[in-house]
């Protein structure tokens, strides 16, 4: 995808490396730039969800699939382990997959992180850097604009910190939208298309499926405005087709939410999470930190309405009568700014979807391009005095409005309001459309985002969970915990000064990095979470527990069972947060001993199993009195053969395994359908049939909808063959030599709007 | 009410250069006024309490009844002792007594023993001062009388101003009335040459009412300036100015003793935040057209609003694609007092949520609505444009379905409401685009949707739901009788949210035994409870009293009873306490002995829900309101020598070693004490009670005890300043004129130079 060469109608500069120049000079700049934060916090990258659940899960991904499987349920995860759930995985997503295998050659994870996260700020400055020259917009603003995006306030400061999902998505978005434009309006293969979509798509992340559908709404209304309807069928046919073909990656999601708490969909306000207009008016201003409600600060800790400094700034010199004349194929800008915009000025939550903020990206993809696709028709050059007060009214405007959200900072507003008044003055001066122009756009970018890294230094928010970086370290520091670790801590409960690796990280983790340091755990991070499960261990989203109580649960007996959960659960260690449940001076549980060697940091106590466990092979843990087992054994990654004899074959029995009972588990002993139950905790069990005495139970697992899923794919790729292959193959049909050449001709006419930047304020020398 | 309007109604029609009989041109003028009652009276069919709400019930109300009583008992109400934390007018800055309009209505309707329905006239009355105040405003900047009218009556039902201002806060609403009036009158001094003692007067009656009042006054006055400045009117710039001046001066009364007292209270730090509490944004100000649009912006008790609070008027958003904006280009110098207003209300509206002294921008907004309602009516005074219908109407239909994505994104639950406004505002739209606004019937359409959104906004929101109602008893005949049977200082321990979630804030339950806010004033009772604007920090803390006398503490009740260090006598002696009602569901005394010297009153508990207390034996020093003396000293007499002052005779035994009497005061700042001429200092005691020091090597004398508002001398002077500028800017005129008259050969040339320059019906009246 990345080495399809961009189409240059517009460049009629005689030397044929200048196509090159203005993308790969942007390049240069997002990686200087990407680079910056990473100054002063080199964890900048390394953050909240990224560092919990996001970069663990790349790993256990890349391992997995340099094995040769498909991490579809990853039963040492536990709660965090139905990754065909999850959603947001991204193992169906070949550019992530490489991207994490890559990754996975790193020890230092904050490096592969910011690697990683560089590489997808590219891929976004890139993709968008074809948009805007599919908009006939000339190499150097594209590239301004490629640059522009990722270094959005929210996209650096918080997808880029925080939510790698949303940043890769919004990086695969503006090459779906230039990929449809290139089928309306240069005859392009929808192949493109359904690849940038299922691209987008394949993320499992749920704003992928909105942002593809409004893309393609919005290049169809374009192509009914501008007469070219039969493409609208196209476009809709190619969507289909990718939509069929992640049908695998949605329906697990949906079938298996019930068991945790994404339960609610409904519509309401709260403002969490809500920008208004107040707050887009400070999208050219590098100080303002938006007064929206969100996680533990009144204000965020980030410029996340932050654009760019000289979007507002240059309003007044546009040539905005110019879009009179050539607003029609512009029309896709207009449908999906006013879409996302509509909807992230909407309520807080709708149906699914909540926290309208994180739309800013798709707001910024339109509201950027309008601007660029303004501004190369060049500034105007009457009424300076008039333009120029109208220039600083902005800019001191903007400077209020922030002021008067964060009183507290008045010399940053002021000195932001000053560094970007010089630098929109020297835009003017030069003119935005040439190479000084450009100069000043880049080198104006990296200083405004070297002013905002400075006073922002991450995304304070949400949380920072200052993990150890170093792989070797963590699989060599928690080698000391020994089978399923159970750790009741909260992560809220460990004090500012021990959040660090070489204090509570010395015996706790959080979130997904038990997987990372190689030990199965109860404790993980899960978007969709197992409701019995975590309300028995009070278990929050990344794993804490937030109860005293869990340790009691720990050793009841559950109704029916004669074993306590520990046990049910396969437990071998527990870790006890000593702030969260002082376990010091109790007396050991039956079976159990206190391992002070393994308490490093003095905040736990560690519990160990002393005698083993019983059916070693396998994960069954508990069997009703009168079966016997005869054998446990794996059978493949996931399934499970228990052989069992019973005397007496009456009456009820059951087997409890230490799984989860995910939706998608099947059970047959000699190939008849047995019983499948959620027990305690959430365990699995299998009643066993009255009347059989002998026989091997196969337990087995596949995501659910598995069928449907499949039946999608293939239908999906067969209509991806015949929309790639149809055109061509109707071509050739039909062709004649004379037409032939016509086409090839309108192969190279410029775009639509492209016409428009050749008349005027063209390339000034 | 409408006879104080009427008589500038012809001025204005003069100076439109209309003709007509004077009938025709009130009609105008009538509708308006009758269309403003009519709305204002709406809600009263459902709610009787709809205007005697929140801070005007525990507040206003009572003030304004001590204002009037004491003034018709020919006192000036300064510190009013038995109102204790609530007394210190002075300091209160917005009382409204330094008003003589405000004074005249508290005198007016006095006699009205029902005090819902003496507020509900004085409020009304002061929207139809803000209607007739914006019809002439608008009638001056030559827009036709209807659609003058239309503004009129339009104004006193945005939602802050109807919802909020005439609800809770009678002075918000005061200044918002007077601010047309003084920019109406700034505007002819500037443009018409007309004397800058109106001007004056105005701003005075504008900046006696609170800072807000001098906020807008400052503002508009800066407009008017910049305006003279930049149309060729430089010469009225000076005169101006020195109204301003004057304004100030006159005001300085108002607002010293306020900075002065400030510190002894809860206002007492004042910084520059953002909590965003009351801070409208951007997208809240699109709605100003939106019927039912609830803002989400933090405000009382919730984080969003409750009430359509930020509504302006329905027609200003929707016909902006109809207006012939070209006007502005045109006559952008005449109008610069409405940018410049309009700007600056503008960015204070969206500025902090705390700049020093103001807090609440939203509060600002009804200012704001000036300059965006006459640039309206302005442009709309040129009439419709009607090329490009399609593409106008268009643009109509989509700037009403914002508004109401926008309502409904707030609160997606009133769907309902929203989607009835939206289609009442786009019928009304498209009435007035169909008959045009140059036409009668036009304006008409806009004046009947002001009455049906009115009528609209009053069915949805009958009561305010942001604050609270108290449901106090209306008759102050009633309270009188209710409340006599608590005797001398009467301590009131209750927490009014305790009584609200009981169901007993009604006069039939907690009523009977308790008062909120400052209404023991109104019953006559002298009582610790009061509603402090400023508080009092020391008290308040001992008896943990919130704004509105609430106490929120179990340990009140222990206090009362503890000995405050170097005193033999309780706290409860010490401020001459002879009733205590305690709130059982706060602190249940009633299975507890009586204090030492007390008794339990059984009869006088009438709810049920509270214990009442009362001392036994009287109190020492009847005459006076001293409450202890140090060991040794003798008090001989103890008597007030007015309201305030107070005259003490002792006696000491050795003259040696600190000794000091104890007051039944507070500490305000102004107390100053004499022992036979010779100062003696005076301080701040247990709980902020005046405390004197009685001074070394004096074995005896007279103590008078007086107080005046602080900076007395220096307020006085500056309002005898403030009156003699004003005097001189009404005769220097008259003087000039007389002299250039004299020296003049052709007197009958006309007003002189600025004559030339200055069109003689207004510019925008051409169109």
């Amino acid at each position: 995808m990345t080495t399809k060469t961009p189409p240059s109608p517009t460049t009629s500069r005689p030397y044929l490396s200048s196509r090159y120049v203005a993308p790969v000079l942007m390049l240069g700049v997002v990686a200087v730039g990407a680079a910056l934060p990473v100054l002063r916090n080199h964890i900048f990258y390394m953050w909240d969800d990224t560092a919990a659940v996001g970069l663990p899960n790349w790993l256990r991904m890349a391992d997995a699939i340099t094995h040769g499987r498909l991490p579809l349920l990853e039963l040492d995860m536990w709660r965090g382990g139905d990754l065909a759930a999850e959603g947001v995985g991204g193992m169906w997503n070949p550019v992530i997959v490489l991207v994490a295998i890559a990754a996975s050659t790193f020890d230092n994870m904050a490096l592969a992180i910011t690697l990683g996260k560089t590489f997808f700020m590219m891929v976004m400055a890139l993709g968008s850097y074809l948009l805007a020259r599919g908009f006939g917009i000339r190499p150097t603003l594209s590239a301004a604009y490629g640059t522009m995006l990722p270094f959005a306030g929210y996209s650096l400061f918080v997808d880029g910190t925080a939510w790698v999902n949303a940043l890769i998505l919004s990086a695969f978005t503006p090459w779906l939208w230039w990929a449809a434009r290139r089928v309306l309006h240069r005859d392009g293969s929808v192949l493109w298309v359904i690849v940038a979509a299922y691209l987008c798509l394949s993320l499992g992340n749920p704003y992928g499926l909105i942002s593809t559908a409004v893309v393609l709404l919005a290049v169809m209304v374009e192509a009914w405005v501008v007469g070219n309807r039969p493409k609208i069928v196209w476009l809709a046919l190619a969507g289909g087709a990718a939509l069929l073909l992640n049908v695998q990656v949605y329906l697990p999601l949906m079938l298996s939410t019930s068991v945790g708490f994404r339960a609610d969909n409904h519509t309401f306000n709260n403002e969490f999470f809500s920008p208004d207009l107040n707050d887009l008016a400070t999208m050219s201003t590098p100080s303002a930190q938006p007064y929206i409600i969100s996680w533990a600060l009144p204000t965020l800790s980030v410029p996340a309405m932050y654009l760019a400094w000289f979007v507002l700034p240059l309003l007044p010199w546009l040539r905005w009568r110019r879009l009179v004349e050539v607003w029609r194929p512009l029309t896709s800008v207009l449908v999906l700014g006013g879409v996302f915009g509509l909807l992230m000025l909407g309520p807080s939550q709708i149906w699914l979807f909540r926290w309208p903020l994180r739309l800013i990206d798709f707001v910024w993809l339109a509201a950027g391009l309008a601007f660029m696709v303004l501004a190369n028709f060049g500034l105007h050059r009457t009424h300076r005095i008039g333009r120029a007060a109208g220039s600083l009214a902005i800019i001191v405007a903007g400077g209020y409005l922030g002021w008067a959200d964060t009183p507290t900072f008045l010399t940053r507003h002021v000195a932001a309001a000053i560094v970007v008044a010089v630098l929109v003055a020297l835009l003017i001066r030069f003119d935005v459309t040439t190479r000084l122009g450009y100069g000043v756009l880049a080198l104006g970018t990296l200083l405004v985002l070297g002013l905002q890294v400075f006073w922002f230094p991450g995304f304070y928010n949400v949380l920072n969970y200052q993990f150890p970086n170093s792989r070797a370290l963590l699989e060599e520091r928690f080698a000391k915990y020994e089978g399923l670790t159970v750790q009741l801590a909260d992560l809220h409960r460990v004090g500012g000064q021990d959040l660090v690796p070489d204090r509570a990280y010395k015996d706790m983790l959080f979130g997904n990095m038990y997987s990372v340091a190689g030990v199965e755990s109860t404790t993980a991070y899960s978007g969709i979470g197992f409701t019995r499960f975590d309300n028995t261990l009070c278990a929050v989203y990344q794993g804490s527990t937030t109860c005293p109580e869990a340790w009691g649960a720990l050793w009841r007996n559950f109704p029916g069972y004669d074993v306590p959960l520990a046990d049910l659960l396969r437990a071998r260690t527990v870790v006890v947060q000593n702030k969260l449940i002082d376990t010091r001076r109790s007396t050991p549980p039956e079976g159990w001993r206190r391992d002070t060697a393994a308490e490093e940091s003095g905040l736990v106590t560690v519990w160990k199993r002393i005698d083993p466990l019983p059916f070693p092979g396998g994960r069954l843990s508990h069997a009703t009195p009168g079966v016997s087992i005869v054998d446990d054994r794996p059978a493949g990654d996931v399934a499970e053969r228990v052989r069992f004899h019973r005397d007496d074959a009456s009456g009820p029995a059951a087997l409890t395994f230490a799984r989860l009972a995910w939706p998608g588990y099947t059970a047959t002993v000699d190939g008849r359908a047995l019983n499948l139950r959620t027990g305690p905790a959430g365990l699995v069990v299998v009643d066993l049939p009255a009347g059989v005495t002998a026989g091997e139970v196969e337990l087995t697992w596949s995501p659910p909808g598995a069928t449907v899923s499949a039946v999608a794919l293939y239908l999906g790729a067969a209509l991806s063959i015949g929309l790639v292959i149809g055109p061509w193959y109707l071509r050739r049909r039909t062709r004649r030599p004379d037409l032939g050449d016509a086409e090839q001709a309108r192969d190279d006419t410029p775009e639509p709007v492209g016409t428009g930047s050749l008349v005027e304020g063209g390339v000034r020398s | 009410m409408g006879s104080s309007t009427s008589p500038a109604a012809p001025e204005t029609a003069e100076s439109a250069g209309r003709a007509g009989n004077g009938v025709r041109r009130l009609l105008p003028v009538a509708v308006m006024l009758a269309a403003v009652g009519f709305v204002a009276a709406l809600p009263l069919i459902r709610n009787h309490i709809f205007y005697f709400w929140d801070d005007t019930a525990v507040v206003g109300v009572p003030m304004w009844r001590r204002m009037a009583s004491e003034v018709l008992s020919g006192h000036f109400p300064l510190l009013e002792l038995d109102m204790w934390r609530g007394g210190n007018f002075a300091a209160e800055a917005a009382v409204g007594m330094w008003n003589p309009i405000a004074l005249a209505l508290a005198v007016l309707t006095y006699p009205i023993d029902n005090m819902a329905l003496a507020i509900t006239i004085v409020k009304a009355f002061f929207m139809f001062i803000l209607a007739g105040g914006s019809y002439l405003l608008a009638r001056d900047y030559g827009v036709r009388p209807w659609l003058a009218a239309a503004m009129g009556a339009a104004l006193p039902f945005t939602g802050y101003t109807f919802f909020m201002d005439a609800v809770n806060w009678v002075n918000g609403l005061m200044v918002t009335a007077f601010v047309p009036w003084l920019w109406w009158t700034a505007r002819r001094a500037m443009r018409r040459d007309r004397s800058v003692v109106w001007v004056v007067v105005a701003g005075y009656l504008c900046c006696s009412l609170g800072p807000y009042g001098l906020l807008a006054t400052g503002v508009i006055m800066f407009g008017v300036l910049v305006e003279a400045w930049l149309t060729g009117h430089a010469r009225r710039i000076v005169p101006i100015a020195l109204s301003g001046i004057a304004i100030g001066l006159l005001n300085l009364m108002v607002y010293v003793p306020l900075q002065k007292t400030v510190s002894v209270g809860y206002r007492a730090d004042q910084t520059t935040m953002n909590n965003e509490f009351l801070s409208p944004s951007i997208s809240d100000l699109m709605g100003m057209s939106t019927p039912a649009f609830q803002p989400y912006v933090w405000a009382f008790g919730v984080d969003h609003f409750r009430l359509p609070a930020i509504f302006l008027a329905w027609f200003v958003l929707p016909l902006l694609p109809w207006l012939k904006w070209g006007l502005v280009r045109r006559r952008w110098r005449s109008l610069l007092t409405v940018f410049v207003t309009g700007v600056v209300f503008l960015l204070l509206v969206l500025g902090p949520s705390n700049v020093w002294l103001f807090r609440w921008p939203m509060r600002l907004v009804v200012y704001l609505w000036f300059p965006v309602m006459l640039l309206w009516v302005v442009l709309a005074n040129e009439g419709l444009a009607h090329t490009r219908a399609r593409a106008r109407a268009l643009a109509s239909a989509a700037i009403i379905l914002f508004g109401a994505y926008l309502a409904w994104s707030d609160l997606p639950e009133n769907d309902l409401r929203i989607a009835a406004g939206a289609v009442l505002v786009g019928v009304l739209t498209a009435l007035v685009v169909w008959r045009g606004l140059t036409t009668r019937a036009g304006a008409l359409v806009l004046l009947a949707g002001v009455v049906a959104v009115g009528a609209f906004h009053v069915y949805l929101y009958p009561r305010n739901l942001q604050t609270e109602a108290y449901n106090l008893p209306t008759s102050q005949q009633l309270i009188k009788q209710r409340f006599a049977k608590y005797q001398g200082v009467t301590v009131q321990l209750v927490h009014a949210p305790l009584l609200r979630s009981a169901g007993a804030d009604h006069p039939g339950a907690g009523y009977r035994d308790f008062l909120l806010g400052g209404m023991y004033s109104a019953a006559g009772v002298e009582s610790l409870t009061g509603y402090g604007g400023l508080g009092y920090t020391k008290m308040d803390n001992t008896l943990c009293m919130i704004f509105e006398g609430s106490t929120t503490c179990k340990e009140a009740w222990a206090r009362l009873w503890e000995r405050p260090p170097g005193y033999s006598v309780p706290l409860a002696d010490l401020i001459r306490a002879q009733t205590i009602v305690v709130q059982n569901s706060l602190i249940d005394t009633r299975f507890q002995p009586a204090p030492d010297g007390w008794r339990r009153d059984t009869a006088a508990e009438e709810s049920g829900l509270a214990t009442v207390w009362k001392r036994i034996d009287p109190l020492p020093f009847p005459g006076g309101r001293v409450s202890n003396v140090s060991a040794g000293v003798v008090v001989d007499a103890d008597q007030m020598t007015g309201r305030v002052d107070e005259r003490i005779n002792y006696t000491r035994t050795t003259a040696s070693g600190p000794a000091s009497l104890t007051f039944a005061r507070l500490a305000w700042p102004g107390y100053s004490a004499t022992v036979d001429g010779r100062p003696a200092p005076v301080r701040s005691g247990p709980s902020g009670l005046l405390v004197v020091d009685l001074p070394e090597g004096v074995t005896g004398g007279e103590l008078e005890l007086t107080w005046q508002p602080p900076s007395t001398p220096l307020l006085v002077a500056s309002f005898a300043i403030g009156l003699l500028l004003t005097a001189g800017l009404g005769i220097w005129p008259v003087l000039s004129r007389r002299r250039r008259r004299r020296g003049d050969a052709e007197p009958a040339e006309g007003p002189p130079p600025p004559g030339a320059d200055r069109p003689q019906p207004e510019p925008i009246a051409v169109g």
